[in-house]
């Protein structure tokens, strides 16, 4: 027994050699918040990273760094050069791109990193940055936390209210290799405050394509059927006949409670048919016009027009840019396998040929707490 | 003209005193001992056996059993061990449980010293053998399992809902108690990955001015905690008091503000504390306290693999130790579930009717689940 | 065989041969099957399962023809010493080969998700330890740590269905996209996860209640298929069918998106936590490994060759440091093994035991 414990002691000696020195506590970490990855005019690789700082000796909480390097692993070796502690990527919040990044094929390659190595967050949310990343990064606002925290809450606010989509790093990679979908990113855009754009739309290689406004980012979120906490659509009817003054005094805003979109795909006569069935319980949150210009079958009528033409607006846009943002592909090969198996190569292309119909059934459940 | 041996008025245990139970404590003569025991039970089949232990200053031991209820083996078992107990002397029950006991390079206490003759009785009804060493406040109750260091008498006595609840406070205090610090030193110097980041950013504000790494850190504080409890132990209460607040607000405060431990840090040592005072019987409580260091260096060793490693080992002794030949780890390890109705939770009384497996009693049935009923009556 | 004291419950027994099947294979099964079937790739397991049942049942058969003494007692009994000798030797290398391949894998997941600076000699040293304390016990206590270890970790089961909230159900239809074929033809991938139940050669004498073995053993089987069952299709409609191939470990990869507001990373929680999912693998093997070399070595106490074992162990991997691709080198080989020592050998001495007992019957007439 002695003779055990002896050796089990000396097994603990080596093993406590042999690991001795190689954490790092939490206080000699430079921990990155903030990932950014753009290109400067000559399209040279710029990697940005932000990170707090936590000595109360310093004036600002937060510091930020951006260096030319080959690649987001090799930009460490720079962040390491500048910054107090060893710089860790493990708790990323935000992932900015550069919308000249988007620009160029194949760039999807530069997060590789990302995905091989176990120590970076998958949740972290990507964000596409209209104009140069480091306007971004490096924007100290007095009126606002940190500026990660803001940016996350900000993505995941309007994620909540079904303003734009949810993307995460995983998520990404999962639209980049999914075959029967192209990849949609929310967008932001810094001119005096950071503000929410919509949701860029990539095709198939990513390539950057379209940006959708708001409003469409919403009709896309129902078009796939994710809304989250809360959708609402302001809505002019138009066909009212109500005199225009400074107040736009046809609006009608309504907060969908209910949303159910069924996909019905077929093949016929050479291409997809996708029947969208939409059904949405909605109330109404807010009516500028008065009581009585129509009754609720036909504001039902209205609202159904209305979002039906914005949703065939928005569906010709995707087929005109070939690219399925969606994931119509994925029900064209749950349901029509062999013929999509023909195509997966060329989804887009596809898609833009087939037939989409959209039929919007509306019920308003109640109109509100005033008459 | 030899007095007779002075002795000790009955009081109730300093150490184990109870909220609803018979305040009576055993003391010091043996003879009054096995009457208090007596008094509890009864019985016709409540046997005594007696014999002496140590050569020089002889110590009467007497073991007391119900015969138609205790396993034969074990009581074989018992006398046997007993009788080869060879010293000059024995002068407590504690010294010759240590004799007795059947792992003693195990943390874990084996076998249950009580000061409680209600406590020492309930388990002789259980089929347990209560062994009473004279001169001693402390009788032995063998076979001991995990489970029983977690029990009071207060559990049977108050309402099972109350019971239960206070039952799952003491595991999870026990819990607490050996991980926590553990979790604080693997969390901070190797998975800074699993903190939420605001809570991130507030144990870094707390952390950023201290020179040491945490499981030094962690280190000091533990060990000056357990220096305070053991100088209050034997102070008497009035300096006692002193020690407390030298301790707690002297000590605990101004090493926060000298920046030689992290606020953070302080929160986890008066959690272990807490947690560890939970531990309703004093062995136990210490064993814990003896675990967490060498968890402790494991975990600033290998992070949270570590953790499991010291883990794996507690659990390899768990499952694999024995009190008096029974395993200790029943009713969880072997696996019994009619006895899980007093494990963590404590059912009603009627519903427990057996004896728990691992005493391996003759007669296992203790009750008939009859009963007034009077939530089904109108 | 003498020492047949200590003896297994039921569910013991159940629980060894089920923990024994779960370990380290479930962190790349989803992966493996999406490789030869797609989306298809759960009824391969469905499928493996009705085989391996089969296997067991077989093995069972076979040991209730000599029920007091393991599979080398069996053979003693019916070739002789030499054959007993010789096939006691080869399930100890076969055994010690699947222990040293399960124990370094573990290790080296340990390296590559949690601690990337740490050695992997250092961690199997390490690792040595609760497993000595463990295993130079008997079977009962095996059995014990089996069993308890099952119930500990069954709530990381309920972690794993936490992140589905993102699946996408569609990805698992159509099924049976490519036919039948395709799924007969990578039955070989699949059948390997239920590997282990050959442990059942040497539980049998210990059980207590021996007309039960078939229900059990059937049951373990059942068991493991329904935990293989949950995680392949919860990994197949979380990831979409062209990119889970790209993910080597994807059931580790999958708990990487839950958050909670106290816990972040649970990967790292969870992982650590399965590393007792992993032992109730690699105890087993390492005791039926020294257990035939003290039946060898005609000892009762296997405490001594334990440690002889562990030493080897360590120094093996201290002298010829594992990686991933060597490990899956010889993980594939000692699955050929696996093939012939749980499926083929069974099949085999079964055929030549009844037709025994059947002319044994006739030339007594």
């Amino acid at each position: 027994m002695k003779r055990w414990t002896l050796s089990i002691l000396c097994v603990f000696l080596a093993a406590f050699l042999a690991s001795c020195g190689r954490s790092v506590p939490l206080e000699d970490l430079t921990i990155s918040l903030i990932l950014g990855v753009d290109l400067d005019d000559e399209d040279h690789l710029i990697i940005s990273q932000s990170s707090p700082v936590f000595s109360q000796e310093t004036k600002k909480n937060v510091e930020t760094y951006q260096v030319k390097a080959k690649s987001i692993r090799d930009s460490r070796k720079h962040f390491d050069a500048l910054a107090t502690g060893e710089v860790t990527a493990a708790k990323i919040q935000v992932l900015l791109i550069g919308k000249r990044v988007l620009e160029h094929e194949g760039w999807f390659s530069i997060l590789d990193t990302v995905y091989r190595n176990p120590a970076f967050s998958i949740n972290t949310r990507v964000i596409v940055v209209d104009g140069p990343v480091s306007d971004v990064i490096f924007y100290e606002p007095d009126d606002k936390p940190q500026l990660s925290l803001y940016l996350k809450e900000v993505i995941d606010k309007n994620i909540m209210r079904s303003r734009t989509v949810v993307d995460t790093l995983q998520m990404l990679h999962r639209q980049m290799y999914e075959k029967g979908m192209t990849p949609s990113i929310p967008e932001i855009k810094k001119e005096n405050d950071i503000e929410l754009v919509g949701t860029a739309l990539l095709e198939e290689k990513g390539k950057y394509v379209d940006t959708l406004s708001i409003q469409d980012s919403s009709l896309l979120i129902v078009l796939r059927d994710e809304k989250k906490q809360e959708l609402t659509f302001s809505i002019p009817m138009t066909s009212l006949d109500i005199e225009e003054g400074i107040f736009n005094k046809n609006e009608l805003s309504i907060d969908v409670s209910r949303v159910k979109s069924k996909v019905k795909t077929t093949y016929g006569q050479g291409q997809f048919h996708f029947n969208y069935d939409i059904q949405m319980t909605v109330t109404v949150v807010e009516r500028l016009f008065p009581e009585g210009l129509a009754n609720k079958g036909e504001l039902e009528k209205m609202i159904e027009q209305e979002l039906t033409s914005r949703l065939e607006n928005l569906i010709k846009n995707i087929q005109k840019h070939k690219i399925d943002p969606i994931g119509l592909g994925i029900y064209a090969r749950a349901y029509q396998y062999e013929q999509y198996k023909k195509v997966e190569e060329h989804w887009g292309e596809a898609l833009a040929e087939s037939s989409i119909d959209v039929s919007l059934d509306i019920d308003i459940k109640s109109e509100g707490a005033t008459r | 003209m030899i007095l007779p041996f002075p002795k000790r008025s009955i009081e109730e245990s300093p150490v184990e005193s109870s909220l609803k139970g018979a305040h009576v404590g055993f003391t010091e003569t043996g003879s009054e001992n096995v009457a208090l025991i007596r008094k509890q039970i009864h019985n016709r089949e409540l046997k005594i056996k007696e014999m002496t232990v140590g050569k020089r200053g002889k110590a009467k031991v007497s073991i007391l059993y119900l015969s138609d209820v205790a396993n034969q083996e074990v009581l074989k078992e018992l006398e046997e061990r007993i009788q080869k107990v060879d010293v000059d002397s024995v002068l407590g029950a504690g010294e010759l449980a240590e004799y007795i006991e059947d792992h003693p390079y195990s943390p874990f206490p084996q076998l249950l010293l009580t000061e409680r003759p209600d406590f020492a009785a309930s388990e002789i009804l259980q089929g347990r053998i209560v062994t009473v060493v004279d001169r001693s406040p402390n009788v032995i109750v063998g076979p001991a399992t995990f489970d029983s260091f977690f029990k009071t008498t207060d559990d049977y006595s108050s309402r099972w809902m109350v019971a239960s609840f206070l039952r799952l406070m003491r595991y999870f205090g026990f819990l607490i108690a050996i991980f926590l610090p553990d979790i604080y030193i693997a969390t901070i110097s190797f998975h800074v990955d699993v903190i939420p980041l605001n809570l991130l950013l507030s144990l870094g504000a707390s952390r950023e001015r201290i020179p040491f790494p945490p499981y030094i850190e962690a280190f000091i504080m533990e060990l000056t905690i357990e220096m305070l409890r053991e100088a209050g132990v034997r102070l008497p209460a009035k300096i006692g008091q002193t020690v407390g607040i030298v301790g707690g607000i002297i000590i605990g405060q101004a090493a926060v503000e000298a920046g030689i431990v992290s606020n953070i840090m302080v929160i986890v040592v008066a959690l272990t504390a807490v947690a560890s005072f939970i531990i309703p019987n004093y062995e136990m409580g210490s064993a814990v306290r003896i675990i967490r260091f060498p968890m402790m260096i494991l975990a600033s060793m290998f992070g949270f693999v570590g953790i499991i490693v010291g883990f794996m080992i507690l659990l390899a002794q768990f499952i694999s130790l024995k009190s008096l030949g029974t395993p200790y780890g029943s009713p969880i390890a072997p696996l019994r579930f009619p006895d899980w109705k007093d494990l963590f939770i404590r059912l009603p009384q009627w519903s427990i009717r057996n004896r728990p497996f691992s005493t391996s009693a003759m007669q296992m049935k203790k009750a008939n689940p009859n009963r007034p009923e009077g939530d089904k009556r109108r | 065989m003498k020492n047949i004291k200590s003896e297994i419950t039921l569910m013991q027994y159940i629980l060894l041969i089920h923990g024994v099947q779960m370990g380290v294979g479930v962190l790349t099964l989803p992966r493996e099957l999406a490789e030869k079937a797609g989306t298809d790739g759960w009824m391969v397991l469905i499928l493996s399962w009705f085989l391996s049942t089969t296997a067991s049942l077989i093995i069972i058969q076979v040991m209730k023809k000599h029920p007091d003494g393991t599979i080398l007692d069996l053979l003693t009994h019916y070739f002789g010493k030499w054959v007993g000798k010789a096939a006691a030797i080869i399930f100890v290398l076969y055994f010690a080969v699947l222990a040293h391949v399960i124990f370094a894998r573990e290790a080296l997941f340990i390296q590559a998700w949690i601690l990337p600076y740490i050695e992997v000699y250092v961690l199997i040293l390490l690792l040595s330890i609760p497993s000595y304390l463990i295993v130079r016990e008997n079977i009962k206590i095996l059995g014990r740590y089996a069993e308890f270890i099952f119930f500990m970790t069954l709530w990381t089961l309920i972690t794993y269905l936490l992140p589905l909230e993102y699946a996408e159900w569609l990805h698992l239809l159509p099924v049976l996209k490519e036919g039948w074929m395709l799924i007969l033809t990578s039955v070989r991938a699949a059948i390997f996860s239920f590997i282990g139940f050959e442990i059942a050669f040497f539980l049998y004498p210990f059980l207590q209640k021996k007309e039960k073995a078939s229900i059990g053993i059937v049951v373990a089987n059942t068991l493991s298929l329904i935990m293989f069952l949950i995680i392949t299709i919860g990994a197949f409609a979380f990831y979409s069918p062209d990119e889970i191939t790209l993910y080597n470990e994807p059931t580790i990869e999958m708990l990487k998106v839950i958050e909670f507001q106290f816990i972040e990373r649970l990967e790292i929680v969870v992982f650590s936590f399965y590393l007792f999912v992993i032992s109730t693998t690699v105890l087993p093997f390492m005791f039926i490994t020294v257990f035939c070399t003290s039946w060898l070595a005609g000892k009762q106490d296997h405490r001594r060759h334990l440690i002889w074992f562990l030493l080897i162990e360590c120094a093996v991997v201290a002298l010829f440091p594992p990686s991933f691709d060597r490990n899956t080198l010889l993980q594939q080989t000692i699955e050929q093994a696996g093939l012939i020592v749980a499926f083929a050998f069974p099949l085999c001495l079964w055929a030549y035991v009844s037709l025994r007992g059947l002319f044994k019957r006739r030339a007594i007439k």
